[in-house]
């Protein structure tokens, strides 16, 4: 059965960083998005973020090839980009405030609550915050 | 050898895939399958999930060359997030 998932910063940047401690598990879920066991929509602040994130440590040419992974992925519908707009920017103010967390937390777990999706996230900050709302997923689960 | 089956096109362009060749190409539900226009139809192809993988890595190796080794993906975003609003 396919199940549907939203995918925080952390798991891609983890995911396009060959080094990262994570990595392993971030490329386990990987497969099971390009295997179709998870379809995958995420808020499209993602994408920025994950690009910029990399940008700044690793080099402008290396978040290009991040970005080119991700539209491929966007164009083979293995990833889909939730726009932040009027009903969702208003839930994701509510759940900042209410789960007093950062904006960016908040914008992503806006997505999951609205898809009805599972956060898979490796932030335990974020996730322990979250799981007052959604069903979440860190590195711990997999 | 060509194999040939007939199916009905949905109202929503939605074609089955027979049994007998979902088998034989191991596609199932949430495979992805690429769509090629050719002379004479459209060709499918599943996408494989290696294929995928292999790319990602060699993306991630070239990534990791320049990442600070000290910095993981979480403390990366942590960070970012954080600045955004301790910036003034």
């Amino acid at each position: 059965m396919v199940e549907e998932v939203t995918l925080d910063s952390s798991v891609l940047v983890s995911a396009l960083v060959k080094e990262d401690v994570l990595r392993s598990i971030a490329r386990r879920i990987m497969e099971k998005i390009f295997q179709g066991q998870y379809r995958v929509t995420t808020s499209a602040t993602v994408p920025v973020e994950v690009c910029g994130a990399i940008s700044k440590r690793a080099g402008v040419n290396k978040a290009i090839l991040a970005k080119n992974q991700l539209l491929k992925w966007e164009n083979m519908n293995l990833i889909a980009f939730s726009e932040l707009l009027g009903k969702r920017r208003e839930e994701a103010t509510e759940l900042a405030i209410r789960l007093k967390m950062s904006g960016m937390d908040a914008i992503v777990v806006q997505t999951a609550k609205e898809k009805k999706a599972v956060l898979i996230t490796f932030d335990e900050e974020m996730a322990g915050k979250a799981k007052v709302a959604i069903k979440v997923l860190t590195h711990k689960d997999f | 050898m060509t194999e040939r089956y007939r199916s009905k096109v949905g109202p929503k362009g939605q074609v089955v895939v027979v049994k007998e060749l979902r088998k034989k190409y191991g596609i199932r539900e949430g495979t992805l399958v690429e769509q090629i226009s050719t002379e004479k139809g459209v060709l499918l192809i599943p996408v494989s999930a290696d294929d995928l993988l292999k790319e990602l890595d060699k993306v991630a190796e070239e990534i990791g060359k320049t990442w600070p080794k000290e910095v993981s993906a979480v403390e990366a975003i942590r960070e970012d997030r954080e600045k955004q609003w301790s910036k003034k």
